[in-house]
């Protein structure tokens, strides 16, 4: 408390001399290949070392024996960084140039990362784009060119209490019009709220913009240049959103912190909600197996007026520029995006293989409930890849809360969106 | 050189590597960061920026999360430093006199919020504040309907004023308790023996002989307060609708979205703060004195 957290605040920048007025940067960025140097097709060697987030952090050596087993005379050390504040922590390794050979990316990270001219542009040749999910590909493009390779993907579907639904006679959703009656045939059977909406909390935005694609809006210009946000169709979007709340199917104070929304999801007071393959897992701990088995339904999102567009996510890998061993960690990338490393890498971990084909046998091709997230796969988006989307995505958070408490409507909040979006600028 | 000085600076100079390193630098730099257009963008080129002058510090003011975040501040300063004062002030008189037995028990129980670890603070304190939580449980037994403390936008910041208050008097209290001991026992009981009460004593001999003690803790409370960060950081996350946001917050995102400068700036306007409040209560307390 009395420790002086200014200068705790004030300290980890970058020197920067005062005396810099004359030598400004140069607008022109130099024309750069669009690909980095190939790598060869021999077995890799030397160190490689990577840091890995959360539970991949964890289970990532094992995977690496097995690319040991196929290259003898390589080896690869694995750090385990915490999901949080790991961005601030690959940004400080980059300023530094003591980095670690790669890096697992979260998919909103990478043109941030990218932008500071710390990751390596991805081979050319290195792997074959196109049989990737599109959505997982797109969050890896900055400014025409690509610094990271998919991993594994998420995209979220609509969770339901089955039992409520059958007592009620519905079936999942599948319109929007059809959205709207079947949470309330929940709700008159017992579920104090129909759908559980993020109203402001962090990453409100990724429950909300998707309304607003499945609208048809698109948030950037195609050009790049520009955020679109106030446009027919996103108002669309954010007008249903709010219709949830105003018509009492959803909590205007929704969840705020992770892990709120799963007991009383359990519990029954909270009849649906939209999440990720992980949400299985979670509502096994909080409700036993037995209580996912019975009562959980998973079906894709309803369609809007456009389509029925998700928000993806997930893992993908990038390589530094100032990495030591560049060609054994490319290598090690290129390994784990085979198809058949995939489905290994599912099996260990239950991460969604980013490589469509990975998809074609075993649990992933005959589980119920992953065909819904596979089908989902190929209608999800990422946001806008510049490096000012995490501060637009602020700005978004801010303004979904004043629809969601009724201080603001759908038109004006995206006015001010468009407004301050526009002044932040898209980082061109 | 000198033995002397050779040992001199054996002794000082690692403080005043570290202090130079740690201390000195980070506040130049960011310093100059502040009136430069670097971001994230620039780290490892940072002689390419361009010098802005004070545009980040005009730009801050017109910008209304900003304005909101310096309201919001002075609106903790102003409700925290009273109400911290007034309790510490008044524990550290019970402690004093009062309470006979289990002391050290009590200095003990009142001091533990301050050293326990914020986080651990606010899981316990969000249960509280639930809208069916024990502080609206028991409102309820007498009759009041309570609000949901933490997302309504006018009982967030006093939710959190209060759960800072709490984490915050220990200090406070253990140095008026040192201030109060010092207060010599012959001039009280003359006072008494003049035919003043208790309270008279302590308007007149006490609190008057408190002065070094308050401006101390006066001016410590603002400097702490003034950097409200760590309540919004892990309770509220500066919501809802930015009634909890504060300057330290602010700064603490706009280093997140990579706008350095920005986040000098405002890091900046704070040091500013303080040293005009720091200033001020200099004046008022010394005048008197």
């Amino acid at each position: 408390m009395f420790s002086s957290r200014v200068a705790k605040t004030l300290a980890g920048g970058a020197a920067v001399a005062l005396l810099m007025a004359g030598c400004g940067r140069s607008d022109a960025r130099s024309a750069e290949a669009p690909a980095g140097a190939a790598v060869d097709t021999q077995p890799a060697n030397g160190t490689i070392t990577v840091w890995a987030m959360g539970t991949e952090g964890e289970l990532l050596p094992k995977l690496a024996a097995e690319f040991s087993k196929a290259n003898p005379d390589a080896k690869v050390e694995v750090t385990a960084v915490p999901w949080q504040d790991y961005a601030k922590k690959v940004q400080t390794a980059i300023a530094s140039g003591d980095t670690p050979d790669a890096t697992m990316v979260g998919a909103v990270d990478l043109a941030a990362f990218a932008s500071m001219g710390g990751l390596e542009k991805v081979p050319s040749g290195l792997v074959d784009q196109s049989t990737f999910y599109p959505g997982a590909v797109q969050s890896t493009e900055f400014e025409g060119a690509e610094y990271g390779v998919p991993w594994y993907v998420e995209t979220r579907s609509l969770f339901y209490r089955k039992d409520l639904a059958q007592a009620a006679g519905v079936s999942a959703p599948k319109t929007w019009d059809e959205y709207g009656p079947f949470l309330k045939a929940l709700q008159q059977h017992g579920a104090k709220w129909g759908l559980s909406l993020p109203t402001g909390a962090n990453a409100t935005w990724q429950s909300v913009v998707p309304f607003m694609w499945q609208a048809g809006a698109e948030l950037m210009s195609a050009d790049g240049k520009q955020f679109t946000f106030d446009t027919p169709d996103a108002r669309k979007g954010l007008e249903f959103y709010q219709q949830f709340i105003t018509s009492k199917l959803s909590n205007p104070n929704g969840p705020v912190s992770l892990g709120e929304i799963e007991p009383q999801f359990v519990a029954g007071s909270t009849a649906a909600l939209i999440s990720g393959p992980w949400e299985e897992g979670l509502l096994k701990s909080a409700g036993g197996e037995a209580f996912v088995k019975d009562k959980v339904g998973v079906a894709p999102l309803p369609a809007g007026p456009k389509s029925n567009a998700s928000y993806i996510g997930g893992g993908q890998w990038s390589v530094f520029k100032d990495a030591r061993n560049r060609d054994g960690a490319w290598k090690f990338i290129r390994w784990m995006s085979a198809p058949e490393v995939q489905k290994t890498w599912y099996g260990l971990s239950g991460d969604l293989p980013a490589v469509q084909s990975a998809w074609s046998e075993g649990k992933l091709a005959t589980d119920p409930t992953l065909a819904v997230f596979r089908d989902q796969l190929t209608t999800a988006q990422s946001g806008p890849n510049t490096t000012t989307w995490r501060q637009v995505t602020a700005v978004l958070d801010a303004e979904f809360e004043k629809v969601a408490k009724g201080v603001s409507t759908p038109q004006a909040a995206l006015k001010e969106i468009q407004q301050r979006a526009s002044t932040i600028g898209t980082g061109e | 050189m000198a033995r002397r000085t050779f040992v001199a600076w054996g002794f000082c100079g690692p403080f005043i590597a570290l202090f130079a390193t740690f201390g000195v630098w980070p506040v130049v730099s960011s310093l100059s960061m502040s009136v430069t257009d670097i971001t994230a963008r620039d780290i490892r080129t940072p002689f390419s920026v361009d010098f802005v002058g004070v545009s980040h510090y005009t730009a801050l003011f017109g910008d209304p999360v900003f304005r909101r975040a310096a309201v919001n501040t002075l609106y903790f300063v102003a409700a925290g430093i009273p109400l911290t004062m007034i309790i510490a002030l008044a524990l550290a008189v019970a402690l004093n006199s009062g309470i006979r037995r289990a002391k050290a028990l009590f200095r003990v129980g009142y001091f533990a919020p301050v050293v326990t670890s914020v986080v651990a603070i606010a899981v316990v304190w969000r249960y509280l504040y639930e809208p069916d939580g024990m502080i609206n449980s028991a409102l309820a037994v007498i009759g009041i309907h309570g609000p949901d403390w933490l997302n309504d936008p006018h009982w967030a910041m006093p939710a959190l004023i209060v759960m800072a208050v709490w984490r915050h008097f220990g200090i406070p209290m253990v140095i008026f308790l040192a201030g109060l001991q010092s207060v010599p026992a012959d001039l009280l009981e003359s006072a008494r023996v003049d035919g003043a009460t208790r309270w008279q004593a302590f308007r007149n001999v006490t609190l008057p002989l408190l002065r070094p003690t308050t401006l101390v803790v006066a001016v410590l409370l603002s400097i702490g307060y003034l950097q409200f960060f760590e309540e919004p950081f892990v309770m509220t996350s500066g919501g809802p609708l930015g009634s909890t946001t504060s300057i330290s917050y602010y700064a603490y995102q706009q280093f997140g979205f990579g706008n350095y400068g920005m986040a000098s700036a405002a890091s900046y306007v704070l040091v500013a703060a303080i040293a005009l409040l720091s200033f001020v209560q200099f004046r008022i307390f010394r005048a008197k004195a």
